[in-house]
């Protein structure tokens, strides 16, 4: 049977004060805002832009290297990974306490993890690199549920945009949102003013505007945010893809050796078999043989491109899932801002931890089935 | 239909359609899984770690489908307008 597990009243108060919450949340967000109802202008929440991008939207420029919100975001996860690993290997004891024993556990669970999937033979040569994949996406993934993460700290650029020439306004952009390069405003005189930055535009000038030199036209003003979960960055994503195809083929080289393991994917040996059959003259076992030949060497093509998909969908899945998941979260907020985002924080907590084991999972799976087979052997 | 209509109905129609295949996958995900609970209870962990590891295959289909509804939405009017539409 189920237990409430505290006092009537201290469930009342909670009640009371997530009742609050609720109503505030409501009448400050976009509902509240487009309903109109004359709430008071320090409740409202300052509706939040979603940026859909595939890459993180850079920064600032080292030398060329251009850095971008989601690499600050991996090497925060990164500084954090070393952190706990050297604060954990201080002074290490035979039984340890309390930060040692928290990173035991969890290398040991891993640990175990892999072994029951790869067996005791393969499990520790393949723990470093599954450990690494999977300890990295799970603190990328958390890390981007911190408050500071996202659109909350803004590193705003504007741009004031200014009349070269002197002329007439003919036709103005229509929208809010521009990209780099794209067409402000014409004048009559055949010039155009184009966006020297990409974001919102704020217009000035409108149709039929005379223009002298020098005139204010627009400004326009982007406000990236200053952190941004790697794991939203294609570029990483498919950083750890080709990392873990890489070394899933670099195993099986090194366990059935180079021509074996290929001699799996591009099995010709039937086909030339049967035709060399053919020529001999044995006519009657060489058609069957033929087109056991064609049937081994299509599905060795349908392996070997298997093998090249699992590029893709390794980034994809990760970062379709935590894209959808961002956007789900600033949505949730956007909606209803303090009360509706708590039940998909956990949603997201979930999904970040089963996307990291999935990647490592898969990655161990594939690998386990790339060094398989060494010691049998087909006929 | 103009192309702005057409644009956006492509968007919806792209996640919706594209995400009913994964659907029905992971609901017979689902039921092959508990069918196999229901006979062999002490297999469990066995059972669960295979189930999950299908179903995170089978969604990434479904995320597939939700990549190219945001590049159909995400298409930017320079693009658009230099294809004349």
């Amino acid at each position: 049977m189920s237990q409430l597990g505290c006092s009537t009243r201290l469930l009342v108060i909670i009640a009371a004060i997530v009742a609050i919450l609720f109503i505030v949340g409501l009448i400050g967000g976009a509902i509240g805002q487009a309903l109109d109802i004359g709430s008071p202008d320090f409740l409202h929440v300052p509706i939040l832009e979603i940026h859909e991008f595939f890459k993180g939207d850079a920064l600032f420029e080292v030398g060329g290297f251009s850095v971008s919100n989601t690499l600050l975001a991996s090497w925060i996860t990164l500084i954090l990974v070393v952190a706990i690993a050297f604060a954990a290997t201080r002074k290490m004891r035979v039984i340890p306490r309390r930060l040692q024993g928290l990173v035991e556990l969890g290398l040991e669970t891993l640990l175990n993890f892999v072994e029951s999937v790869a067996g005791r033979k393969h499990g520790r040569r393949f723990f470093p690199v599954i450990a690494t994949i999977f300890i990295f996406v799970i603190f990328n993934a958390y890390l981007a549920l911190m408050p500071i993460f996202g659109p909350g700290i803004n590193v705003t650029e504007r741009e004031e945009v200014h009349a070269a020439t002197a002329g007439t306004v003919v036709e103005v952009v229509g929208r809010e949102k521009v990209e780099e390069g794209d067409v402000i405003c014409r004048l009559d005189t055949g010039e155009e003013i184009t966006a020297p930055i990409s974001g919102h535009v704020h217009l000035e000038a409108a149709e039929g505007d005379p223009l002298s030199v020098e005139d204010h036209i627009a400004s326009i003003e982007s406000k990236p945010p200053l952190f941004r979960s790697a794991n939203t960055d294609i570029n990483m994503t498919l950083g750890l893809a080709i990392m873990a195809v890489f070394f899933i083929e670099f195993w099986g080289f090194r366990s059935r050796g180079f021509r074996h393991y290929f001699s799996e994917y591009i099995n010709l040996g039937e086909l030339f078999g049967g035709i060399k059959l053919l020529f001999k003259g044995k006519v009657k076992a060489a058609p069957m043989m033929i087109v056991t030949g064609v049937i081994n060497v299509v599905m060795g093509g349908l392996e070997a491109l298997s093998h090249m998909t699992r590029m893709i969908s390794f980034t994809f899945r990760l970062f379709g899932n935590m894209t959808a998941g961002e956007i789900l979260l600033l949505s949730a907020t956007f909606l209803v801002p303090w009360i509706m985002a708590i039940p998909f924080y956990g949603l997201e907590i979930l999904i970040g931890f089963i996307q990291a084991l999935i990647f490592g999972g898969l990655t161990l799976v594939w690998a386990s089935m790339a060094v398989a087979d060494a010691a049998e052997e087909h006929e | 239909m103009e192309a702005e209509m057409m644009r956006w109905l492509a968007v919806g129609m792209a996640a919706g359609l594209g995400l009913l295949g994964p659907a029905l996958g992971l609901g017979l995900i689902g039921y092959a899984t508990v069918q196999a609970l229901g006979r062999n209870p002490e297999a469990r962990s066995a059972i669960m770690t295979n189930m999950i590891l299908v179903a995170a295959l089978t969604e990434a289909i479904g995320i597939y489908a939700l990549i190219v509804s945001i590049i159909l939405a995400m298409v930017g009017e320079t693009s658009l307008a230099a294809l004349g539409l």
